[in-house]
């Protein structure tokens, strides 16, 4: 059994990384000193991913399949994990987005017993009528309480903006007619293609064995068939718009900015440099946030977030303000008026501490270590990886982000009022 | 508490928690003010004044690059209430040696101590940002239907009881009292909570108590005050008579929100109850709600402990508000005539434990407990309120169930 160690002088942390002899990619961080210890099983199967082709059929499923498989997951025939899960002393959850599915658990005893729990919970499906029909319910009453929520909507129509033919401009959980049409048959299918050893990657952080981690990973495997090849619309030459409007009758109004990055696949580097460049525009610590927020045009920070996947690829900037419009294009003027003066030498080692500091205080908490190691396994990357990527970065590289970054033929503006 | 050292002086109580295990250390700060002074609006104002900018560091930018400086320091002021107390918290997060300690206190004394104030008042373009932010952080919470629904609730039980208590204020304040506040009034209200309000700081780093007690001593010199700080209000009501009321909405969901009170319950009774009401993810209410019922996405109940409370909250349609009503109400009698399996209380007293067991994994986890412990005038740790959770016998949680009232059902109708 070979378990790769890297050490982090930085944060004076090992890394160790497996690969189980399924292909399951294995990522253990132990934390010594720490009560409580978290795992997470990620698949790369998320919303957007409808389209595939499986044992030489091609299949389109109803959207919100991947979000409705991670909501039967916890229920079998004959018992409930999640009940275990608690029976244990265990609180578990999952999520899905856009791109991937994600089970996890976190504890502070019984962390094996948990481990291998997790991992027959996601490996044997079981899919059947009453159960779909009970959940169509719950998840009917979760569509309807994110459509009540401003952000939820200025996200979506943005999107729908931005990408007039992708399968992520619709609701992770899918729509009322979409839920009506899934069936056991399409769940056990999606599961059969998608929940595939290597296709899967396993975290762990804590205060756990490396060695104990890797003998239950090897001894519970994931089916090892042949996952199935994801197929996506081919991107627009043309996007519906580049602004839309919505009224809710919100107090404040929300507003999204997003710059579709076309032909651009992100790497770890690059994400960090995303936000750097983001910072040195709107962040806090810029001129332009302070001149937004003195005239009183912003009451809170601006947000970045960059999404992404194999289809795609948007960076985000969010807000609430009654003049999204302008301040839009003050974020675009900005970033150009800042690519023509260049940045110092000064404010980059300002931003680069920053990232430092926010890289190490991810340290501190155990449910922040897991999941910015389950964010990371989609590059095949560890967090010894992200600190090189960090340290590594240089001026220049950032410059050459920010030339493409905030483009205004690139923007959509989203407002919900 | 192990590891825990105390120290007093005339103007504060400084705890130091010695801890190995972070990367980065913290100082928690907060100062209690008795609701009775009816402050939420002006102590929101305060909060974002204060952050936005002091002599030294006079713009909201300047004080973040420095902190960005300082390697993506953390910082933050903001406020919130606590049974009948308004508390204004500081929250810094810093990474390094003994040097950066120094500057860390000092940051916080610079904004504490020295903020943007011009002839004995608050710069007026500074109240003025700091008013426009508090008004539009209160809109924006309020068009969280969730949130509104919740708000409203708390209020309405408050007008319920005999006196119109701090249970109902807002704790982002009111739109109105904050229009009113001049750059004047602020500053007065600024220097009455430096002067005359408890003050209690928390350390947790891996520096020692010597070191960290002397820099503490050297530059924290505020006027300050010790005094006793008791946060408890007890919500009194002429009959029993519960209230309905109905507010529609705009929205695709309705939002249900029940009140209720205890009577002479302690206070782990009260957190085993809620626990398995609707505090944990396998709660009753969760399980016969929404997995065998269907009724709702999400469903809990909140524990007002300082006030001996709880409200449970769910997003339902509309048209099955009676169903929801029916199923929390059985799930409440079970629980009252005892119908408890001891898989149940085993559960939520395992979900507690873990909870209060492992608060020392997090930054702020055991400063937080600490002082609401310091404000209820309880003296635990972690482990003696485990020990006290444990040592209840099932009986003891249908007792609780059996004395509590439902005292306000507010549905905020949606389409």
């Amino acid at each position: 059994m070979y378990l790769e160690m890297k050490k982090s002088e930085l944060s004076n942390t090992e890394f160790f990384d497996y690969t189980l002899s399924s292909g399951t990619k294995c990522y253990i961080i132990p934390r010594n000193g720490f009560k409580t210890s978290q795992a997470c099983v990620v698949v790369d199967y998320g919303s957007a991913d409808i389209a595939f082709s499986s044992e030489g059929n091609m299949y389109l499923s109803p959207s919100g399949t991947a979000h409705f498989i991670e909501h039967r997951m916890f229920e079998k025939k004959e018992h409930s994990f999640f009940s275990e899960f608690s029976s244990s002393g265990a609180y578990c959850n999952a999520f899905t987005d856009h791109r991937r599915t994600a089970y996890y658990f976190s504890c502070s005893n019984n962390f094996y017993d948990n481990l291998k729990r997790l991992l027959k919970m996601v490996s044997e499906p079981y899919f059947d009528d009453e159960g779909i029909k009970s959940e169509r319910e719950i998840i009917k009453r979760e569509i309807a309480m994110c459509n009540d929520q401003a952000n939820w909507r200025v996200y979506y129509n943005m999107l729908k903006v931005m990408y007039r033919k992708k399968p992520l401009k619709v609701n992770i959980a899918g729509t009322e007619n979409s839920l009506e049409k899934i069936t056991p048959e399409i769940l056990y299918n999606c599961f059969k293609s998608f929940y595939t050893a290597s296709n899967m990657s396993i975290i762990c952080t804590g205060d756990i064995s490396p060695k104990k981690v890797a003998e239950i990973a090897e001894s519970i495997t994931f089916p090892t068939n042949p996952t199935a090849i994801k197929y996506y619309p081919s991107d627009e030459k043309r996007r519906a718009g580049d602004f839309i409007k919505e009224r809710m009758g919100v107090n404040e109004p929300v507003f999204s900015l997003g710059f579709h990055y076309r032909d651009f696949t992100p790497g770890l580097k690059s994400t960090y440099a995303f936000r750097m460049a983001f910072e040195l525009i709107a962040g806090t610590g810029s001129a332009l946030y302070s001149k937004l927020f003195m005239k009183m045009m912003l009451f809170e920070p601006l947000g970045w977030n960059l999404m992404f996947s194999k289809d795609f690829c948007t960076g985000i900037i969010t807000g609430k303000s009654r003049q999204a419009i302008l301040i839009s294009n003050m974020i675009i003027d900005e970033a150009e008026r800042i690519l023509y003066k260049g940045i110092s030498d000064s404010e980059f080692l300002r931003l680069k501490k920053m990232m430092l500091g926010r890289f190490l205080r991810g340290f501190n908490s155990i449910d922040a270590l897991c999941m910015a190691q389950a964010e990371l396994s989609y590059f095949k990357a560890d967090m010894w990886d992200a600190e090189e990527a960090i340290i590594t970065i240089t001026k220049e590289y950032v410059e050459d982000i920010l030339e493409t970054a905030f483009s205004r033929e690139d923007a959509v503006l989203s407002v919900v009022e | 508490m192990d590891g825990l050292k105390t120290f007093f002086n005339n103007s504060y109580t400084l705890n130091i928690l010695k801890t190995d295990k972070f990367t980065t250390s913290s100082i928690s700060l907060f100062f209690t003010v008795p609701s009775a002074q009816k402050c939420t609006s002006k102590m929101n104002v305060l909060s974002n004044a204060l952050k936005s900018g002091c002599n030294r560091f006079p713009s909201v930018s300047s004080i973040n690059r420095r902190l960005q400086e300082m390697y993506g320091a953390v910082f933050d002021i903001y406020t919130f209430k606590k049974g009948s107390s308004q508390v204004l918290a500081l929250y810094f997060e810093f990474s390094g040696g003994i040097s950066e300690l120094q500057k860390a206190v000092k940051f916080i004394c610079c904004v504490l101590f020295d903020p943007c104030v011009k002839n004995g008042v608050f710069s007026e373009k500074l109240t003025a940002s700091s008013k426009n932010a508090a008004v539009k952080n209160l809109r924006t919470a309020n068009d969280d239907k969730a949130f509104y629904a919740l708000s409203r609730c708390e209020e309405e039980i408050s007008k319920c009881s005999k006196k119109n208590s701090a249970f109902g204020m807002c704790p982002l304040g009111y739109e109105n009292e904050i229009k009113e506040i001049t750059s004047s009034s602020l500053y007065n209200f600024y220097k009455r909570t430096v002067c005359s309000f408890p003050c209690d700081i928390y350390y947790s780093g891996p520096h020692d108590e010597k070191k960290v007690k002397e820099i503490f001593l050297k530059n924290f010199i505020f006027p300050g005050t010790q005094s006793k700080i008791s946060s408890w209000e007890n919500l009194e009501f002429s009959s029993d008579e519960s209230k309905s009321i109905v507010k529609k909405s705009d929205m695709e969901q309705s939002q249900l929100c029940i009140g209720y009170t205890f009577s002479n319950a302690d206070i782990y009774s009260m957190l085993l109850f809620n626990e398995i009401l609707g505090g944990c993810s396998d709660s009753m209410l969760f399980k016969n709600v929404r997995e065998e019922k269907g009724l709702c996405y999400s469903i809990s109940s909140k524990l007002y402990i300082n006030s001996s409370a709880f409200i449970i909250q769910c997003g339902i349609e509309k048209s099955e508000f009676l169903k929801t009503e029916e199923a929390i109400d059985k799930t409440l009698s079970d629980i009252m005539s005892g119908s408890l399996s001891d898989d149940i209380v085993e559960k939520a007293k395992n979900s507690l434990s873990q909870h209060y067991l492992t608060l020392s994994d997090s930054m702020d986890g055991l400063s937080g407990f600490l002082y609401a412990c310091r404000i209820m005038d309880l003296n635990e740790s972690p482990e003696s309120f485990v020990k006290n959770i444990d040592d209840i016998p099932k009986n003891k949680i249908s007792q609780t169930a059996s004395n509590v009232k439902k005292r306000l059902t507010f549905f905020l109708e949606g389409r």
